[in-house]
Order: C-alpha cells, then structure tokens, then sequence
C-alpha cells in the first residue's frame, strides 16, 4: 500500500484547468516536485492535501481516502502551504496549541521547536506581526508536528536563514530515514543538497517521473 | 536648476490632492456607517422599549433631581459604559490596517486632524445630541453659559476619551482601564464644577488628544495569551471566540452591549412593579404590572438569546477563508458542530450572568431568568449554527443576514407572546437540532466541490 496515492486528477482554479490526469504513487522516502513557474506544483500539492477540491480523481493518504475517510487521512498527514498568510490575529501559541488539541497530540508538540527557531518570546506575538521567515517557520512547526506518515511541503526553504535551512535538511534527512514520505516542491534541488529517493515533475498538466 | 516655492508647491500640491482626501474620507465614513448601523440597529430596539415605558425627558429630569454627587456616579458610569462599547469603533476609525498604508501617502498632518475629529463626531452624533438634550434644563436653572459650557465640557471630554483610548491600544490592559477611569472621574468631576471651569477641564484634555490625531495611532498590542487547546470542542470553540474577539471587536462589543442593555431594561420594569395607580418615590412615577414584566422578560430572553448565538455565525464568517488550512488538521464534524453549539451558548453569558445576579435580586419574579434564557438558548443556539451550515452549503456565508435574523426574531416573539411561554420554541429548536447533521454534511460537499474563496475581512 503506497504511503500517498494520487489517481488520475483533474483540478481547475477559478475554472481553469491546471492538471488533467495527474497520478502518482509513493512509498517512503524523499521526493522532489519540480516544474516550470506556473506549471502547477503548489496546485497539485493543495489538491493532495485536500484544500482545493477535486474535479475528477481520488487521492488516499496512508491508505485512506482524502475525502471519503477525511479525518483519518488528514491526521497523516502535514502540509506546508506555499504562503503561510494565515491566522493573522492568533499568537503561535495559540495556533499550535489549537491545532495539536484538534490532531489529538499533546499540547505543547512544535513550541520548543519554534522556540529554538525563532525565540521563545516569539510564541507570544501575534503571527501578523511576525516576519515573513518567522511564519514560515511556525508553519513548518504546524505542519509537522504532528509526527505525520506524510507531508507535503511548498518551497519549505522559502524566505528561512540560513541556520534554519540547515536544521530544515537535517529534519527532513531524519523523516526520510524514519520512513515517512516527504513531498517537497522546489526550484533549488541542487542547492538543498538533499539525498532524494525521486523527482517528480510537473509538465503537461501531468506528473512524471524524472 | 528651477525651484518651485514652498507656497506654490503648497497650491499645487492641495488641488491634486482634493479627489484623494474626497475618496480617503468617502471610504472612511462608508466604513464607519457599515459598522455603527449594525449597532444602532441593535441598540434601538432596547431603547424603543425604554423611551415607550420611561419617555426621555422622564429619565433626563430624573437625572436632574438626583443629589450632585449621585448624578456625577451615574453620569461618570454612563460615559465608561459608552466608552467601552465603542472603543472597538473608535479604533477601527482611528487606526484601522488600511489607514496605516494612507499615512505614507502626501497628506499633510492636519488633514488627518480634521478627517479624524469629523469620523469621531460622526461617531459620536447620537451620544453628542443625548448631551445636547440633558443640558437643556439647565438654560433655565443656571443660565444660557452655564448650559453651553457644561455641554461642551462633556463633548470634549468624550472626544478626548475616545482618543486616549485608541491610543493606548499597545498597551498593557491597565492602560485603557486607566484610561477609562480617568475619563470617567472627569465626567464627575465636570458635573459638579461650574460650567466654565468644567470646559476649562474639556479643554485641557482635548487639546493633546486633538495633538495627537496628527500621527499615526499604534498598531494593536502584538503579545497575547489568550486561551488555546484543551479538548478538541473546546480549542475550536476558543478559536472561532478569538476570531471575532480580534477581528471584529465591534460586532462582539454591541452584542454585549446590547446584552447588557437589555437585562437592565428589565431590570429598570422590575423596580416599577406595583398596582396600577401607586405613585412611586421615583421621579420616574410609572408602575408596572408583574405580568407585563413577566412578558417583557420573556421577550428579551428571545432577543438575548438571538443577538448572543450570533456569535457562532459571525466566527463562522470569519473563519472561512481559513477553512482549506483548517481541514488539513483533520477535524471531527461532530468536534465543529458541537464547538459551534458551544460557542454559541457562550456567547449569551453577558446576559445571562448579569441577568441572573441583578434581577432576582431587583425582584423575586427576576428569579424566572435564567430558564427562561435557556430555554431561548436552546432554541437559538441551534437554529443559528444550522444557518451557518446552510449557508456555507449554499456558499452565501458572506451575505448580510440580518433580515432574517429580523424575520426569526419577530416569528419568535410573535410564538412566545401568543403561546405566553418561551417553551413554545422548543419544537423549533428540536428541527434545528435534527437538521443539523444533514446540513453540516451538505456544507462539507460544497467545500468538496467547489474552491473556498480567501475572504480577508482583518480589522482589528
């Protein structure tokens, strides 16, 4: 049973479509999503993680189908969005507090890590008023720390230091090895210097295998 | 190299920039009457009922025939009330997200000046012709200066009030309870000095609050620790408080308001119950009969109840552009039906704590309140959170629904009136519940077929 599946979608944004008999198979590892600007790729990974509807298609998470079996399926599962703009009004604390009670982890899961990544007084201050690397950062901590068996990540180096790209690599190099499945689109593969198991590209409207 | 004199530039510059000032003021004020409608609105209905019962001039002279001291308590009271309930407003005139973009475009320190001094009169309108209308009497007792003075000692000193207050709003909460405090011994203080020195007071606080309307305004205080987590009803019904605690402080802020008016209303009839005929102490010389009481109670139990479950839609509106990320988290439908049912119920607390302490204690028939707000609750509380649900189905989340909360709120009143008890509700609310489910299922096939908008109402 493949950790993520993906058959045969059919997506449209704002009656437009964007991937037309997309498919894809994975099993454990960590896995490049590439593609030209435009070709897709955050499209295809909100489609994956259930935020914009489907078409035509179905999508099973850990063998669970994304929309028949949506709380099972959702609760494997951790996506990073490309523009972490959300919930402006709430503290990282109260973000991450809500979301851990919601997924049924302990309480305080992610807030050592986001107080090692940013500091710990930053918990406190509302996510409008954090940096642009800072909610970036926060929304990583959110996504994963939930220890999901996959995640999808949207250009997860986009706007971090330097420091916290390290940490980034070494995370993602640990969920590799503790078999979970990690699906990361970006445009620097070479710069991340990151021992995928597969590329995938976007072209055509279709997934194929690099 | 050509040099443009400062006077010349002075000209240019304010011919090219009339048009933006028109459209910058155009857009303000649209938002301030967006905002304060809703409230009037709400605000009118408990006092139709109050001037019907105690006509204005019945409670102005009243005030005027209290001891100095007990007035300057009441009056010093009333003005921290007001302050309170549309401290949300002010901010949202003063120092709302789009104004701070407006700051960094050519306009000169005292435009803004004058914009702001004319939304807080705007704002104000209502509260300012209240003053107009109490001062009155005394053109007759002390004179015409007297009269003058002493009213525009109290305008000034809720201008500057409402300025001090917003620009505290980065501070700790001490700084706008001090704020009100201050506001409020002024108010005091203004009733019992003579006029002159009472404007004298007015003035010495509105000229550095009207200094002040020169500069931008802070932005809201960044840290917070509001409640978070618990179990999973629990975080989401915290969530979709915090949403509207943060974002829309406002409509939150009438609805207490309201809440509170209401139960004093009762509260007001309850000192008044007696026969027919008997002439009170009071210089409101009105009695009431218990049973009209009785009615009334039962009425505001309904409005209560609508106006607090309301609370639940409104989060509901402001949670939708965030539904797509909150779904990845894998939310159980029964753990978002039940916090909405909980937020919902929560949201009539203002009524139903005050109401449940004031007035039993006012009177013995006061004890009938806190069943007859549950059994309004009951009622309401699941009506509105399936109009949430049916909405979303229908994707028409964002459209003004306050017709048919108008409409459910006469059919109610009309049903407990003709019935004489709220139980009469209770086959409604048993629908309701009963639709529930279904409803919430046919939302969540809406977001599966069709794409959630991004909706970004941020205000605060």
């Amino acid at each position: 049973m493949p950790a993520l599946l993906a058959v045969d979608l059919l997506v449209r944004r704002g009656g437009t479509v964007i991937l037309d008999g997309a498919a894809l198979e994975l099993d454990a590892g960590l896995y490049a999503l590439t593609g030209p600007n435009g070709a897709g790729k955050s499209t295809l990974l909100r489609a994956l993680a259930g935020v914009l509807p489907l078409a035509r298609g179905r999508v099973e998470i850990d063998g669970h189908d994304l929309w028949r079996d949506p709380v099972a399926a959702r609760r494997r599962l951790g996506y990073l969005p490309e523009s972490p703009e959300l919930f402006p009004y709430l503290t990282a604390r109260e973000l991450l507090r809500t979301a851990n009670a919601v997924r049924g982890v302990p309480a305080t899961a992610g807030e050592d890590q986001f107080s090692r990544w940013v500091r710990p007084a930053a918990l406190d201050l509302r996510i409008g008023t954090l940096s642009a690397g800072q909610r970036r950062k926060l929304a990583l901590v959110a996504a994963t720390c939930h220890d999901p068996r996959v995640l999808l990540l949207d250009e997860p180096d986009d706007a971090l230091d330097a420091a916290a790209i390290t940490d980034l690599r070494a995370l993602l190099v640990t969920w590799r090895d503790e078999g979970r499945t990690v699906l990361l689109s970006t445009h620097r593969t070479q710069a991340l210097e990151l021992p995928f198991d597969g590329r995938l590209e976007l072209e055509g409207r279709r997934v194929h295998h690099a | 190299m050509a040099r443009v004199t400062p006077r010349a530039e002075l000209s240019h510059g304010a011919a090219s920039r009339a048009p933006l000032r028109r459209r910058l003021g155009l857009l303000v004020y649209r938002d301030a009457a967006r905002a304060y409608g809703v409230g009037v609105a709400l605000a009118l209905l408990p006092l139709v009922y109050l001037f019907r019962e105690w006509p204005p001039w019945a409670i102005r002279d009243a005030l005027h025939g209290l001891p100095a001291a007990e007035r300057a308590g009441v009056l010093a009271g009333a003005h921290a009330v007001y302050g309170l309930a549309t401290a949300p407003l002010a901010r949202q005139l003063l120092a709302s997200e789009r104004l701070r973009w407006w700051w960094a475009l050519p306009l000169p320190a005292s435009w803004w000046q004058t914009l702001h001094l004319r939304h807080l009169v705007l704002l104000d309108a209502p509260w300012l012709l209240a003053i107009g209308y109490g001062m009155t009497p005394i053109v007759a007792r002390e004179g015409v200066l007297a009269a003058v003075t002493g009213g525009l000692a109290f305008v000034a000193l809720a201008l500057a009030g409402q300025i001090a207050l917003v620009s505290v709003a980065d501070r700790r909460a001490i700084w706008p309870a001090g704020g009100l405090l201050v506001w409020a011994l002024a108010v005091a203080l203004a009733v019992i000095l003579p006029g002159p020195l009472a404007l004298l007071l007015g003035l010495l606080a509105l000229v550095p609050a009207a200094r002040r309307l020169r500069h931008p305004f802070p932005e809201a205080r960044a840290w917070a620790r509001g409640l978070a987590g618990g179990p999973p009803v629990l975080a989401l019904a915290r969530l979709g408080w915090l949403a509207v605690r943060r974002r829309d402080g406002v409509a939150l802020a009438w609805g207490v308001f309201v809440q509170l008016a209401m139960v004093m209303l009762v509260g007001l009839a309850e000192t008044h119950i007696g026969p027919p005929g008997l002439q009170l102490p009071s210089a409101l010389e009105v009695t009431v009969e218990p049973e009209a009481v009785r009615a009334l109670l039962r009425g505001v139990a309904v409005i209560c109840a609508l106006v607090g479950t309301a609370l639940a839609l409104r989060s509901a509106r402001l949670l939708h552009g965030d539904r797509p990320l909150l779904d990845t988290w894998g939310i159980e439908p029964r753990h978002e039906r039940n916090a909405r049912l909980l937020l919902a119920t929560a949201g009539v607390l203002p009524a139903l704590l005050l109401g449940s302490v004031l007035l039993p204690w006012l009177h013995p028939l006061g004890r009938e309140w806190p069943l007859e707000l549950a059994i309004a609750v009951a009622w309401a509380a699941p009506a509105t959170v399936h109009l949430a649900f049916a909405l979303e189905a229908s994707r028409t989340l964002h459209d003004p629904r306050l017709p048919r909360h108008l409409l459910w709120l006469g059919a109610a009143l009309l049903l407990v009136g003709v019935a004489g008890t709220t139980l009469a509700l209770l086959p409604w609310a048993a629908l309701a519940a009963v639709r529930l489910p279904a409803a919430q299922q046919r939302a969540d096939a809406a977001r599966r077929r069709f794409e959630t908008a991004v909706r970004d109402d941020h205000r605060s």
